[in-house]
């Protein structure tokens, strides 16, 4: 026999495994720690290689002066100039990183704890609609 | 207006039934637009040119996700850039990464702002990209809608120089990266209309936050606003050639796209909005309820009865149809008829005989 109530807690449940839940489940399998800690590794390399491409490009934009100039530029004051750059791009970039991660992780726990919660009612549900069935058994065996 | 509302109830209904058909058949005209109007510009690659390539990719992008769209698009500027030299190619490739890694992975979902946005400043409707996107989405989109205004200078510079650039030997490559990625930096349109751009999301997202009557509508005027004027003093300061009219008159339509997108997404009304204050164990809470204009159609049901079954086994058929009934009834009123002129003794005879 259908139930509507039954019916309802599926669909919702459904719709959410199949729409937003899908990231959501996979978010909600890390701890905290893990999932932060693997975007920022990944925020680390990311940036690394965002920073060579726009000093390439900054590099490639100024290649007549900086070939015309070479002799002329100290070196060790550049590299340092680079690397204090390369730092701040860094750093800026892990707040920022850590932040998104931080609050999507707790987003996507919330809306899990609901569909975990809702997944108990349906449970719920159906052990009652069991022992109904099982009780309406055993009396017509009587 | 009545008409309006109707018109948007239809449109909703239509939406909800058919999406599954509706999605594909929108996302394969953006991508049939998008693509075209790339090959318009910097049609320089013959393989991407080709009407049936552009249609297969459309038809694939089309079933796929929003950001399938964006990497082809992409990809197709890069095969074209690749056509004029590889230095332009280096640079298109060098863009699109740097925009990937320092903007796109946190906005991923507004990723169709840099499809839109080109598409709105070729369109000369610029003002409406931002100005939709402080309605409906949040402050984060406006790295989407730069990548985007970037993307277009990109684009538009190479076409520009593209007779140079075919033109030049390969021993000028300094001076060929330097062309292209002059159009870039030091293109004071773009730094402006970037400027704009930005400053016309966050206010329009700020004014539509407000807890004032016809935030949204305010939102939209002043958007346009701001972008006029930051435009103009953009180009005073800077020194660069902005035209006034095609500048004006593009805002004025985009104003007025934006208030046809607010009467489809956020129409209320606001004489009937209520103020409601209550508390609970942890909060007190002060909502205000504005409720949205709509129409509904009352809906009757039709019973039908099928004649008599053929065996008594057989239940009578039933069919039921749903009709609406329609605002303003053009049904004619059947000619009414008085109690003198009925025949009574004559109706009871015949319905005897039925018996």
């Amino acid at each position: 026999m259908l139930s509507e109530v039954r019916i309802r807690h599926m669909t919702n449940l459904t719709r959410y495994e199949e729409g937003v839940g899908k990231k959501d489940l996979l978010i909600a399998r890390y701890y905290r720690s893990d999932y932060l800690g693997e975007a920022l590794i990944r925020n680390f390399f990311l940036t690394s290689i965002g920073y060579v491409l726009l000093l390439g490009m900054l590099m490639g934009y100024n290649a007549q002066y900086l070939l015309a100039n070479a002799y002329k530029i100290n070196l060790v004051a550049f590299g340092a100039e680079l690397l204090i750059g390369y730092v701040l791009l860094l750093g800026i970039y892990t707040v920022i990183t850590y932040s998104y991660h931080a609050v999507r992780y707790e987003k996507a726990k919330k809306k899990v704890q609901e569909y975990y919660e809702e997944l108990s009612e349906l449970e719920r549900i159906y052990n009652k609609e069991a022992k109904r069935t099982a009780g309406n058994a055993a009396g017509r065996r009587n | 207006m009545t008409l309006l509302l109707e018109f948007k109830e239809k449109l909703k209904r239509i939406y909800g039934k058919h999406s599954g058909y509706i999605n594909p058949i929108l996302k394969f005209i953006l991508a049939m637009v998008v693509f075209t109007s790339i090959n318009s510009a910097i049609g320089f690659l013959p393989f991407f040119t080709n009407i049936f390539v552009v249609l297969v990719l459309a038809l694939i992008c089309c079933i796929m996700p929003n950001q399938i769209l964006v990497v082809v698009a992409g990809i197709m500027i890069i095969g074209h850039s690749y056509a004029l030299g590889i230095e332009a190619a280096g640079i298109a490739i060098v863009l699109i990464l740097l925009m990937e890694i320092l903007c796109l992975r946190f906005v991923s979902k507004d990723c169709l702002a840099m499809l839109f946005m080109p598409l709105a400043l070729r369109f000369g409707i610029t003002a409406l990209i931002p100005i939709g996107y402080g309605l409906k989405r949040n402050p984060s989109s406006v790295l989407t809608i730069g990548c985007g205004t970037i993307t277009y200078y990109f684009i538009e510079t190479l076409k520009e120089k593209a007779p140079v650039l075919q033109g030049s030997t390969a021993d000028d490559i300094t001076s060929r990266l330097k062309l292209i990625m002059d159009g870039i930096f030091k293109n004071q349109t773009m730094m402006i209309q970037l400027m704009a751009v930005i400053i016309v999301v966050l206010v329009v997202y700020g004014l539509r936050k407000l807890d004032i009557d016809f935030a949204w509508h305010i939102a939209i005027v002043l958007g346009s606003v701001v972008y006029i004027a930051v435009m103009m003093a953009g180009g005073l300061v800077l020194d660069a050639s902005i035209s006034l009219i095609p500048l004006i008159a593009g805002t004025i339509g985009s104003c007025i796209l934006a208030f046809v997108f607010q009467f489809l997404v956020f129409n209320v009304d606001y004489s009937r909005a209520e103020r409601l204050e209550y508390e609970d164990d942890e909060y007190y809470y002060y909502v205000k309820a504005i409720p949205k204009i709509s129409i509904t159609a009352a809906q009757r049901e039709i019973k039908t009865f099928s004649d008599e079954p053929d065996s008594i086994y057989e239940e009578p058929t039933v069919e039921v149809r749903h009709e609406e009934i329609p605002e303003e009834s053009n049904l004619e009123e059947p000619n009414p008829v008085s109690v003198e002129d009925l025949d009574l003794e004559r109706k009871l005879e015949e319905s005897l005989k039925n018996l």
